[in-house]
């Protein structure tokens, strides 16, 4: 379906096309509210489910593994098995601690608070603790890889794991990830719709217009390409409104939790700033808004160009 | 120009709208076609349109085979062809140069071309001075000569009009006939269909007249009653 019209002709069309958005402006203005309106909905599910996601990478980047290593290893023993669990490829950072560290972290416990003369006589000299790698896992699902594969190492002594709460995590991480995505798809099918029957009415509005234009012996794509201009321009128009509006709105409501938390102005360390979904919800609204109103704008002359 | 062979027309309905019509007609003539409505007329235009297809025979209409064409080259078929019709059809968000340039511009002319040939048909159908107004601004014979303009400014070897006057009084259906018929002597061949008695027999033309889907006249210098003795009598 090659477009045989000359450049001269596209060029003609392309003006004529946004001269119809104006010439049609209240049919227009309509469909961008209606658009926009749809843009802004999914754009707030699109916020909630990057927040959950953002929540679950807190929770689990929170969840530590501790590996202890034989008291007695030698330096390069430790850099070569440094190297051996990052080649895992499941961590997303190695923390090493030693013995003398370990023991200066437990006598900052909350629970030796006024029992100090407990660990008294333990000293560099005298550590009965062991060095250890504090891992912090890339998803939490893989746990039981990771625990799996360090006991297979000889100088890993023991491994400290909090099964329960990670499987827990896990779990609770996959609903809402299966929700959030099921909402997204249901909420992208009905834009999708709206915009189409919005496109459809717009047609329908100018199907004689479309039968004169044949009569002329317009050709198809003479006829179709200012709808798609016309209807691309409104996906346009909408899907900037809809970035404005949602991101006023995020903001608003960022700036609300975090003065009753009263915490800080800089915003809340728990959510998602808008600037990091920015691009990406520009993005999909452009695909939506522009991609949808070409496609259903197609689709919907179809049938009044077999005339 | 125009030639019909046998030409039979059944809607999936069931109707037989055309029951084995051949005519010719030939460059540079002026022709009615006559028929109570129903009779088949407007499915004739139809045909010549290739808004339908004929369920057989064959209809040629210059230098096109509607009956063998693809659908594609439908628009070149109707770019030969100027078309009016009774409610004028001209797009309501254009004025009246921008209806009769938008024809010009589908058929991909240049600015140049446009700018030269829009004022020169208004000019013909003496719209010069409303070029500015939009169509629901002007009166229903002034709309039909805009829709004229609209037809010729591409030059088409042949002028379908489909009750052309059939929305309009009697004085300005006139004024619109004699309007087609100086398009006429300036060698554009004029189809019209219309039940018109008193315009059809004032004009003296070639008539052919419908019935039931078939041709039951065709009269050269004839009226819409169809009698050999008034034929001799303004010949």
């Amino acid at each position: 379906m090659g477009i045989p019209l000359r450049l001269k002709t596209v060029k003609y069309i392309i003006k004529e096309g946004i001269a119809n958005t104006w010439r049609n402006k209240l049919m227009c203005i309509a469909s961008v509210a209606i658009v926009a309106a749809a843009l802004v909905i999914f754009g707030i599910f699109v916020l909630i489910g990057s927040n959950i996601g953002f929540l679950g990478k807190q929770v689990e980047s929170s969840q530590k593994i501790q590996a202890f290593m034989d008291a007695d290893i030698e330096q390069n023993k430790i850099d070569e098995l440094r190297s051996r669990i990052e080649s895992l490829g499941l961590t997303s950072s190695i923390d090493f601690e030693s013995k003398e560290k370990a023991l200066e972290n437990l006598k900052k416990r909350e629970m030796f608070k006024g029992h100090e003369k407990l660990l008294e006589g333990y000293d560099s000299e005298n550590n009965p603790l062991r060095p250890s790698f504090i891992l912090t896992l890339n998803k939490a699902e893989d746990g039981d890889r990771l625990v799996k594969q360090l006991e297979g190492m000889p100088e890993i002594q023991k491994v400290n794991y909090f099964k329960e709460v990670l499987d827990q995590v896990v779990r609770i991480m996959h609903i809402t990830r299966v929700v959030s995505l099921v909402v997204l798809v249901l909420l992208s099918i009905t834009s999708v719709f709206i915009i189409a029957n919005t496109i459809k009415l717009t047609v329908f509005a100018r199907r004689k217009e479309i039968g004169i234009m044949k009569y002329i012996g317009a050709t198809d794509w003479f006829i179709r390409l200012p709808f798609i201009i016309e209807s691309m321009v409104i996906g346009a128009v909408a899907s900037i409104i809809a970035l404005f509006t949602i991101s006023k709105g995020y903001e608003a409501v960022i700036g609300y939790i975090s003065r009753r938390d009263a915490s800080s102005e800089m915003g809340i360390p728990g959510l998602v700033g808008f600037n990091d979904v920015s691009t990406q919800l520009l993005i999909i609204y452009l695909v939506i808004g522009i991609g949808i109103s070409c496609i259903g704008s197609v689709l919907s002359i179809r049938k009044y160009l077999r005339v | 120009m125009i030639e019909l062979r046998n030409v039979c027309k059944e809607y999936p309905s069931g109707v037989e709208a055309l029951r084995g019509v051949s005519l010719m007609i030939e460059k540079g003539e002026f022709v009615f076609i006559v028929g109570a409505s129903g009779s088949g007329k407007s499915t004739l235009i139809k045909l010549l349109l290739k808004e339908e297809d004929v369920t057989s025979g064959s209809v040629r209409v210059g230098g096109f085979d509607t009956t063998t064409m693809s659908r594609k080259m439908v628009p070149y078929l109707r770019r030969s062809l100027g078309i009016v019709f009774q409610d004028f059809r001209l797009l309501p968000n254009l004025t009246i140069y921008e209806n009769v340039a938008f024809a010009m511009h589908v058929v991909e002319a240049s600015p140049k071309q446009i700018r030269r040939q829009v004022p020169m048909m208004l000019a013909l159908v003496g719209l010069s001075r409303k070029a500015n107004q939009y169509p629901h601004e002007l009166s229903g014979g002034e709309q039909q000569r805009a829709a004229l303009a609209r037809a010729l400014v591409n030059n088409p070897v042949v002028l379908l009009a489909d009750e052309p006057t059939g929305n309009l009084d009697p004085e300005t259906s006139l004024e619109i006939m004699k309007l087609l018929n100086d398009i006429n002597r300036r060698g554009t061949t004029v189809v019209v269909a219309t039940h018109a008695r008193e315009i059809v027999d004032s004009m003296k033309k070639r008539v052919i007249a419908i019935d039931k889907g078939r041709i039951v006249s065709d009269q050269e210098k004839g009226g819409y009653t169809v009698e050999a003795e008034n034929r001799q009598v303004y010949y």
